[in-house]
């Protein structure tokens, strides 16, 4: 646990789409064919949009599973970032199923997307990779709820389209003057709503207004916005805010 | 704030000397471009160079801890096209080649999220220099040095991130975007080393204390320009 007043901010990304590829499909000819090219048991992938689109028809919530790429992009720009790099941040995954997946922020994620798949795979398995010193842990029965229970700091602020609308820069501002540390919940699914209504488990909901946005997008405003109101890179006491030469 | 008409601004994105190519014949017998090659069943020469896969391989090339990283423009393409910037069609992004050639994204491209879908489409792009045929997304032009490129494609002063730069954040660009109608930025396309040929800048902005991945980089660039230019 980070100790309060530590200038931490938690970003939560909520109701992952990801998972195994659920029993009712596994026998799907494109489920099979896909499985059989990787050499995997059907039961034992990850369920992936892009290639089992024809047999998720069968699922409901069809139009919003299977997607593992926004996980993965979400996590490359979150362990990435600057704000990571000075430990400033947390990151938890909460999945469609209620799991939880806790990440070391010294994780170096891989970047060839088939092998961060095969790396959730081994990891919904066996609840966590490596074995030894593991960097990321998996546990089921973990409710958003409990989620942030146990790894909110600061207020709980979850970002929708239907959110109150903010300009980030200000509006974050105003929030780290109140409270260094924070907690930020992004869905993080294609469209669509919370299963549960933000406001049971957000202290505000806010949004960016406009069009729907990338989770990237908004994670982006977040990290750059955070990242600026804590002062993680300060400008050296000589050097006067730049201008072009 | 100087007010004026958002149809003028023209915000420039280039990302330089990218790892982006396919494999070179010294590969085409390697054991992981073979397999590859088997299982995707495409040619050699029409796979991109992939170091997460072609890592051993790729150990004879010159200059090999520079190449092969498709997969930085990837993300890079994701966070530009997708930002809402580029939705109210204020962004120009292009890719320049450490082979130099220089790639045109168009605006409306809203590039596959899923990474093999996006490396697809790269192969056909290096191969018929256009993606769709006859509609195309993205168009190649070759022998596009990045100083070419900028002297001319630049619109507004030039933006380059890197490390040694001065110490910018969000709101510097922020106050960029308020000032100049058109902008510039140039990150680099590679994962180590330096510029093989450093582009001539007007600013030289540092975003962090330590390295950043180009996507990462332009994190606080893409959320200060919006703060600016937010309608």
């Amino acid at each position: 646990m980070v100790p309060l007043g530590a200038l931490v901010l938690t970003l939560v990304l909520a109701e992952a789409e990801l998972e195994l590829v659920p029993e009712s499909i596994k026998g799907h000819p494109q489920v099979q064919s896909a499985a059989r090219n990787r050499d995997r048991r059907a039961a034992r992938t990850l369920l992936d949009a892009s290639l089992h689109h024809e047999a998720m028809r069968q699922l409901p919530e069809s139009d919003r599973r299977g997607r593992p790429d926004l996980v993965h992009f979400s996590l490359l720009l979150a362990l990435d970032s600057a704000l990571n790099k000075a430990d400033k941040l947390r990151v938890v995954v909460h999945t469609r199923n209620d799991e939880r997946i806790a990440i070391h922020p010294d994780t170096r994620l891989m970047r060839h997307y088939p092998r961060f798949v095969g790396l959730m795979e081994t990891l919904l398995r066996e609840g966590a990779t490596p074995r030894h010193n593991p960097l990321l842990v998996f546990e089921p029965g973990w409710t958003l709820q409990r989620v942030l229970e146990h790894h909110a700091t600061g207020p709980i602020v979850c970002f929708t389209e239907k959110g109150s609308p903010i300009e980030p820069g200000t509006w974050m501002e105003a929030k780290v003057a109140q409270s260094p540390d924070l907690t930020v919940v992004l869905g993080c699914f294609p469209h669509g709503d919370f299963h549960h209504a933000p406001e049971t488990f957000a202290n505000e909901v806010v949004g960016l207004g406009g069009d729907a946005l990338s989770v990237w997008t908004v994670e982006m405003e977040v990290l750059a916005h955070y990242e600026r109101a804590v002062k993680v890179f300060p400008r050296p006491a000589m050097e006067s805010s730049a201008q072009p030469t | 704030m100087r007010p004026r008409p958002l149809a003028r601004t023209v915000l420039t994105f280039v990302l330089g000397e990218c790892a982006l190519e396919l494999v070179p014949p010294a590969l085409h017998v390697a054991p992981s471009v073979k397999r590859r090659s088997r299982e995707r069943r495409r040619a050699p020469e029409h796979l991109l160079l992939d170091q997460a896969l072609d890592h051993e391989a790729m150990a004879a090339l010159p200059d090999a801890k520079r190449r092969g990283r498709p997969d930085i423009v990837h993300l890079l393409t994701l966070l530009v096209q997708d930002s809402p910037l580029a939705q109210r069609g204020l962004t120009r992004l292009l890719w320049h080649t450490q082979e130099d050639a220089l790639v045109r994204v168009r605006p409306d491209l809203r590039p596959p999220r899923a990474q093999p879908t996006f490396y697809k489409l790269c192969e056909d792009l290096l191969r018929q220099d256009e993606v769709p045929m006859g509609r195309p997304l993205l168009t190649l032009e070759r022998g596009r040095t990045l100083a070419d490129v900028l002297a001319a494609e630049a619109r507004g002063p030039v933006v380059l991130l890197a490390e040694e730069g001065r110490r910018m954040r969000t709101g510097d660009f922020a106050t960029l975007a308020r000032e100049h109608a058109d902008l510039t930025f140039v990150v680099g396309g590679f994962a180590h080393g330096d510029w093989r040929a450093r582009p001539e800048a007007d600013v030289v902005a540092s975003v962090s204390a330590s390295p950043l991945t180009a996507a990462s980089a332009l994190v606080p660039v893409l959320a200060g320009l919006e703060d600016a230019l937010a309608p």
